[in-house]
């Protein structure tokens, strides 16, 4: 189980209208790889990353990221996923209403049930 | 004289309401627009999303409460800093005193204008609410877009304000009120 994939891409591809950014890509990511995409602006490098944390809808292909696939995961499932994952964005995205000190709060604030419920 | 029949009535019925909804609409209105919007410009609705929380419920779902809740207490305050205001031009301008002024008042209105008034303002608040934010997620990454949105929030609540404010009149017409 020490070589499956974290981040597991198969024939994904995305499109806006008329327009295919990703055209049946596929994609591995082992554990303690680091990987950069690289590509001219405009080539679908954010597409792809946003289509990986759900962001953007995918119109064929499978994404599994840990182990789940997020197309069959329960509820629960894709929330615990996403209180693991971490995304840094383009534009810094802190919560600009918040100071620092409550940026840092937020989510153990938020997610203080689920924390006492485990 | 039934100046003072029109500005009691008048004001508790319609305009209280309404001019507080389209001030609302003008100043709260557009900075949740303008805020929401930001928010998207800066991917921090993306963010909140990818943490797992649903921007309906942290972001847009308070807001609109409040709406709801801040409406009828600020129609109640605009209503009668209103009736104040038509007693102190009908005294300065209309020679009429204000003990005059207040008992004919009392005689024009009834608490049924001052429900129809007050009914109709959390109503008025989901839907400035309501529209403001739904224009706020539609920000695309540019300023200009924000712009846009932000002119069509306060354009579309008013416009909405005013025909919600005519369907009310319609329905309570209908049942007598």
């Amino acid at each position: 189980m020490k070589d499956k994939p974290v981040i597991s891409i198969k024939d994904l591809v995305v499109g806006f209208g008329d327009q295919i950014v990703l055209d049946h890509l596929s994609l591995d990511v082992r554990k303690g790889e680091i990987l950069g995409v690289v590509g001219k602006s405009g080539g679908g490098k954010s597409v792809l990353l946003r289509t990986i944390i759900g962001l953007l809808p995918k119109r064929h292909g499978k994404i599994e990221v840990l182990g789940v696939d997020l197309d069959t995961a329960t509820e629960q499932q894709r929330r615990a996923l996403e209180r693991r994952w971490g995304v840094l964005f383009q534009q810094g995205a802190l919560f600009s209403s918040l100071t620092v000190r409550q940026n840092v709060q937020f989510p153990m604030r938020e997610n203080l049930e689920d924390l006492a419920a485990a | 004289m039934y100046a003072v029949d029109l500005v009691g009535i008048l004001i508790l019925r319609e305009v209280g309401v309404l001019i507080v909804a389209i001030m609302v609409a003008g100043r709260s209105g557009s900075s949740y627009t303008a805020e929401l919007g930001s928010m998207m410009m800066r991917e921090e609705v993306d963010a909140l999303r990818t943490m797992g929380f649903d921007p309906v419920e942290v972001l847009i779902l308070p807001r609109v409460l409040v709406l709801i809740i801040a409406l009828p207490v600020l129609t109640f305050l605009g209503s009668m800093a209103a009736l104040y205001g038509g007693g102190l031009v009908a005294w300065l301008y209309g020679g009429m005193s204000p003990e005059i002024y207040i008992s004919r008042l009392e005689e024009a209105i009834s608490l049924t204008h001052f429900k129809v008034g007050m009914v109709k303002a959390p109503f008025m608040g989901l839907v400035i609410g309501v529209v403001a934010c739904a224009e706020g997620l539609l920000v695309k990454g540019s300023a200009e877009s924000l712009g846009l949105q932000t002119t069509a929030s306060v354009v579309k609540s008013i416009f909405l304000v005013i025909v919600l404010d005519g369907l009310f009149a319609i329905f309570f017409a209908s049942i007598g009120m």
